[in-house]
């Protein structure tokens, strides 16, 4: 295998140089199909959906019902028509002891009796026959009428339809308040995890004993391991009409559940606030933590030594090293409040108002509108995109040092 | 401030009361947290063993198994419907497990492949590779779930299911993946490999025979982390897998319609796995922390 | 195994190395003949591990080609080359045992498991590492990884061995036995050996010639002892051994001799680098050449210095002086007798013409 020539190319070739054509190849196919097959295509499907206008419904549908409705009448009538002909033609011809009467599967009446066919009856044919015309020619025109107003408002929609951002702008009011709160409430889950965690990754970073530090890392570790699902169950548990909170506020004598006073904590804000920092805090603790770790303790006893007062300490020196972790777990802690549909799901069903991956779930798999949950699911990713790069710049952190 | 700044000095001795107050103080948070931490968990267990149909700890109605073996009463009639009973919990394990061997198969590989070729990629495009290819760790769950189900909808016509949920969790588990190569390959002495080359090796037999035994115990790591983020995964996996249900999703639906013990119960189990799981880590960590210490010394 | 004739030389054509502005390797031609020990010597940055690199094929040269048994190589990567190279870490492969290390190259080449495990064995006894196969390499002290990294090499029976300061990590004795070793395994295989240091020491003692390089370029290429008595520049004389250093003016020039004007005297030596008069010049005379000059058998150049210090190192008494222009002298007594030990105060020391070289002022070798 010929080595590959100069100094120039040292940079591609050293891929090529440690693994060999084959398997270097290899490797970026695997890479490419990664990227392409799993990132950037669905990626590109899912926004190119949310383009797409498809109206549902509305009133090109009706129009073809009515259409519908009087195609069908009119083939009725004609049919009633010829019979009714071909009735007075063998009426001429002699008695009627055959009572033309009831059509058989058709009848204007529908009371299926038979029209008696001696007095009167011819007249009634000729009457009936003409009234039938009359209706016929009216209805003939009607559904010109209305054959041309559902071509239009097919055209209309055709033209509607196609790429558009129209998905965006008929976002109702709701639903933008919805997004914009989500938003909101995440950015304030993200801070409250801050702050709460903060001086326990302080802490147990800077714990000197190493059984100490190993107990307390199990300590976090357990909790982050099992999964959300069943944490956010113990808290429903705990919030429900008869759990513990209610039992406790019960054996304090704030309740009485003999009265059946309970106060209703699932389905309110604050639940829902309670459970997702619960659910997501420990996605904060652990990136601050490995940042903390690093720090020398001597910088800390130095800052001490010269007499700085703890704020001091942590602004200028604890905070500025921890920087990156910081940056990482407000990242993944916003993104997963945001994101969430397990915790408003189950904490506050019913809640008003939604959560916004609540919105999301129904369009797609309640009201079928694939394009519009599209269009929402690119939404929440260019506000999280958005979020990332806002903290990235906030904490001048680069993207290498999101790592684990 | 001002009376901080003057203790701060003090702050190695004693303050008021020969007491460490800033200790206390924080001992006494970090206990809280712990508290906050473990309660609930520690509730949801006693309650699997309530025997109440509604999952509670203050109204005890005795000790049970039956949520976990269900109940059986004089004449063998199943009367409490505990998780053998839970045919779809079960089929919803099996699922779990089907889609996590999936996943495995395609992460690992995807992971590596990501990771040997950052590690050696020495060019500009290097950064926008790596930030392509982590970025889905940072983007919601939603968005891999909804992109993955629409993408193999409209291309593919295959539709939601566990196939689909597959492949949505791939996605991100890769990138967990690839990150744990990065980690052990930046560690690598590559002189051995140039030693390797000089001794007349081709490039596949220096990966053959110095890289992959170097990552093998990484290799064996990252699977049981995919595996532990496949089975427990909701967002992505909710969002993907259309008509069909894992464990997890399972469990979500079923809390909707109520609490039940029988999740109490499965989350007993899950809880056993976690700290058995957890506790086998960290002593091996510890282990081998040890061992790197002898050595040096 | 010794098949080391012809086809093991190795030839510099034209070779040099740059990186953007920085020239780490001039423009050179050098011959290593086959079966010799050769030597590249020099301070650290010098460019002799590139030097190396560039045999070994981890680099390709700016300019010129590299040539090995006659053929150019130039082209070719080091795992096509019959050359070996022993780090200077070793880069043991730590996951495997001393055998599979040993049997690597084999491996490579496809040899069956049998035969190299008979081979690596055979290595190890001649390294005396016999029985050691099953173990891994951390388990192993210092010296005995060494001689893995040097059995491994040889494995490949290859035609050029080439070795990057590879004793620079041992302690004094464990140095020592090893020079003698490897210098043992050369005369044994005939391979070349092309061996990289910067302890001159080492490389008086092993090599049959030497390359004595500074700044990427090679001052020197000779025989060690024409190294040693001939240097052709400042830096050679001060690198290789210990020198004193006069400097002055070429006073006259006669019969191969300078006349140079210092500040400490006008001293007569051989005029190695042609100078003619007027011109800057460097005086060089080796300590173990400068004796006291009291008495009779006076030297041709003599001069008064004042003694500051005076150490004994075993067989030989340093003893420090500073001449009438402040200049540093060092002078080498076999500890022989008892005379030094009163020695004290100004002293006439004097050196013979013949142990005097001149040449010009150039740069001379950092402590």
């Amino acid at each position: 295998m010929p080595w590959s020539c100069a100094v120039e190319n040292w940079r591609v070739t050293s891929l090529l140089r440690s693994y060999g054509r084959m398997l270097g190849g290899l490797f970026v196919g695997l890479v490419a199909i990664w990227i392409v097959g799993l990132i950037v295509l669905p990626q590109i499907k899912m926004i190119e959906r949310a383009f797409i206008y498809e109206p549902k419904g509305g009133a090109a549908v009706q129009a073809q019902v009515d259409v519908d409705r009087i195609t069908q009448r009119l083939f009725t009538i004609q049919y009633d028509i010829k019979d009714l002909e071909k009735q007075a033609a063998e009426g001429d011809a002699g008695a009627g002891a055959y009572a033309p009467g009831a059509k058989i599967g058709e009848d204007n009446t529908g009371s299926g009796v038979a029209t008696p066919s001696i007095s009167g009856a011819s007249q009634t044919i000729e009457e009936q026959i003409a009234a039938l015309k009359t209706e016929e020619a009216e209805l003939q025109i009607r559904l010109v009428a209305l054959e041309a107003d559902e071509l239009r408002l097919k055209a209309e929609q055709e033209a509607a339809a196609g790429y558009s951002f129209r998905n965006f702008t008929t976002m109702n009011e709701i639903h933008f308040k919805i997004f914009v709160l989500t938003l909101l409430y995440s950015f304030c889950v993200t801070l409250i995890c801050f702050v709460v965690c903060y001086p326990i990754a302080y802490t147990v970073a800077q714990t000197t004993s190493r059984e100490r530090a190993a107990l307390l890392m199990l300590g976090l570790i357990i909790p982050y391991a099992i999964n959300e699902l069943l944490r956010i169950f113990a808290w429903v548990m705990i919030l429900a009409n008869k759990g513990i909170l209610n039992a406790g506020l019960d054996a304090i004598g704030v309740l009485d559940f003999s009265e059946g006073e309970t106060i209703r904590w699932v389905a309110s804000n604050g639940a829902v606030f309670c459970v997702m920092v619960y659910a997501y805090i420990l996605f904060m603790v652990f990136p601050i933590y490995n940042t903390i770790e690093t720090l020398d303790r001597n910088q800390i006893e130095a800052a001490r030594d010269l007499g700085a007062s703890t704020w001091r300490i942590h602004r200028r020196v604890v905070l500025p090293h921890a920087k990156p972790g910081v940056a990482v777990g407000s990242i993944m802690t916003f993104m997963l409040s945001a994101g969430s549909i397990a915790v408003p799901g189950l904490v506050g069903p019913g809640l008003h108002p939604d959560w916004f991956s609540q919105v999301i779930y129904r369009n797609f798999f309640e009201a079928g509108d694939w394009n519009v949950g599209s269009a929402y699911s690119l939404a929440l990713l260019v506000a999280c995109i958005i979020f990332i790069l806002i903290v990235m710049s906030v904490f001048k952190v680069g993207i290498r040092q999101i790592a684990r | 401030m001002t009376a901080l700044t003057q203790s701060a000095p003090a702050m190695q001795e004693k303050g008021a009361l020969g007491i460490d107050w800033s200790k206390i103080i924080l001992g006494i948070y970090m206990l809280i947290f712990f508290l906050y931490l473990f309660v609930p968990l520690l509730i949801m267990v006693a309650a699997a063993f309530n025997a109440n149909d509604t999952p509670s700890v203050t109204e005890w109605r005795g000790f049970t198994l039956d949520w976990f073996t269900g109940g059986y009463d004089a004449e063998g009639n199943l009367v409490v419907r505990g998780l053998p009973q839970e045919s779809r919990f079960l089929q919803g394990l099996w699922h779990s497990l089907l889609i996590a061997v999936g996943v495995i198969v395609i992460s690992i590989p995807l992971g590596l492949a990501g990771a040997l070729l950052l590690t050696r990629l020495e060019s500009n495009a290097s950064t926008l590779l790596y930030t392509i290819l982590v970025s889905p760790i940072l983007i919601p769950g939603i968005v891999l779930g909804v992109s993955t189900m629409i993408f193999w909808r409209d291309i593919f016509g295959v539709e939601a299911g566990l196939f689909t949920a597959m492949v949505a969790q791939s996605v991100f588990i890769a990138s967990y993946c690839m990150l744990l190569f990065m980690a052990r390959l930046q560690r690598q002495d590559r002189v051995l490999d140039e030693a390797a080359f000089d001794l007349g090796a081709s490039s596949f037999m220096v990966f053959r025979r110095i890289t992959l035994p170097f990552l093998a115990p990484t290799i064996a790591t990252a699977t049981v982390i995919a595996f532990l983020q496949s089975i427990e995964n909701y967002n992505t996996t909710f969002f993907a897998i259309g008509g069909s249900w894992t464990l997890v999703t399972e469990i979500g639906a079923r809390m909707r319609f109520g609490l039940s013990p029988v999740i109490n119960a499965i989350g007993v189990i899950f809880v056993v796995f976690t700290v058995i799981a957890a506790v086998t880590y960290v002593s091996l960590k510890r282990r081998e922390q040890a061992k790197a210490k002898a050595q040096k010394g | 195994m010794s098949d080391g004739l012809s086809g093991n030389d190795v030839e510099l054509r034209g070779v040099s190395m740059r990186f953007g502005d920085f020239t780490a390797v001039e423009e050179t031609n050098l011959t290593v003949e086959a079966g010799e020990f050769f030597s590249i010597l020099g301070p650290s940055g010098c460019g002799k591990t590139t030097i190396l690199r560039m045999v070994s094929g981890f680099l390709q040269p700016t300019t010129g080609q590299v040539v090995i048994g006659g053929t150019d190589m130039t082209a070719l990567g080091p795992n096509r080359r019959p050359t070996a190279l022993i780090f200077q870490n070793l880069a043991l492969f730590p996951l495997m045992t001393v055998r599979e290390n040993v049997a690597f190259g084999l491996e490579a080449r496809g040899v069956s498991k049998t035969e190299r495990r008979r081979r690596a064995d055979e290595l190890l006894d001649l390294v005396a590492l016999r029985g050691q196969g099953d173990k891994r390499p951390t388990e192993l002290s210092g010296g005995q990884r060494q001689r893995v990294a040097v059995a491994r090499a040889l494995a490949v029976e290859p035609s050029v061995l080439l070795l990057d300061e590879p004793l620079s990590a041992l302690d004094l004795k464990l140095r020592q036995h090893m020079r003698a070793e490897l210098k043992t395994i050369q005369r044994k295989t005939s391979i070349t050996f092309i061996y990289i240091t910067h302890d001159q020491g080492e490389a008086l003692t092993m090599s049959d010639r030497i390359a004595v390089m500074n700044r990427g370029r090679i001052e020197q290429v000779a025989r060690t002892e024409e190294i040693y008595d001939r240097p052709a520049t400042p830096f050679v004389a001060t690198f290789v051994g210990e020198q004193n250093v006069f400097r002055g003016r070429v006073a006259g020039v006669a019969d191969g001799f300078a006349q140079v004007e210092t500040s400490s005297g006008r001293f007569t030596g051989l005029n190695a680098g042609s100078l003619s008069e007027g011109e800057d010049a460097m005086m060089f005379v080796r300590p173990e050449r400068m004796g006291l000059a009291n008495g009779s058998g006076a030297p041709a150049n003599r001069l008064s210095a004042q003694i500051e210090r005076r150490d004994l190192e075993g067989p030989f008494v340093n003893v420090f002086l500073r001449g009438r222009g402040d200049e540093e002298i060092v002078m080498h007594l076999t500890n022989a007798g008892e005379a030094w030990r009163s020695l004290t105060g100004e002293q006439q020391i004097g050196f013979q013409a013949d142990d005097a070289l001149v040449m010009r002022s150039g740069e001379l070798a950092r402590d």
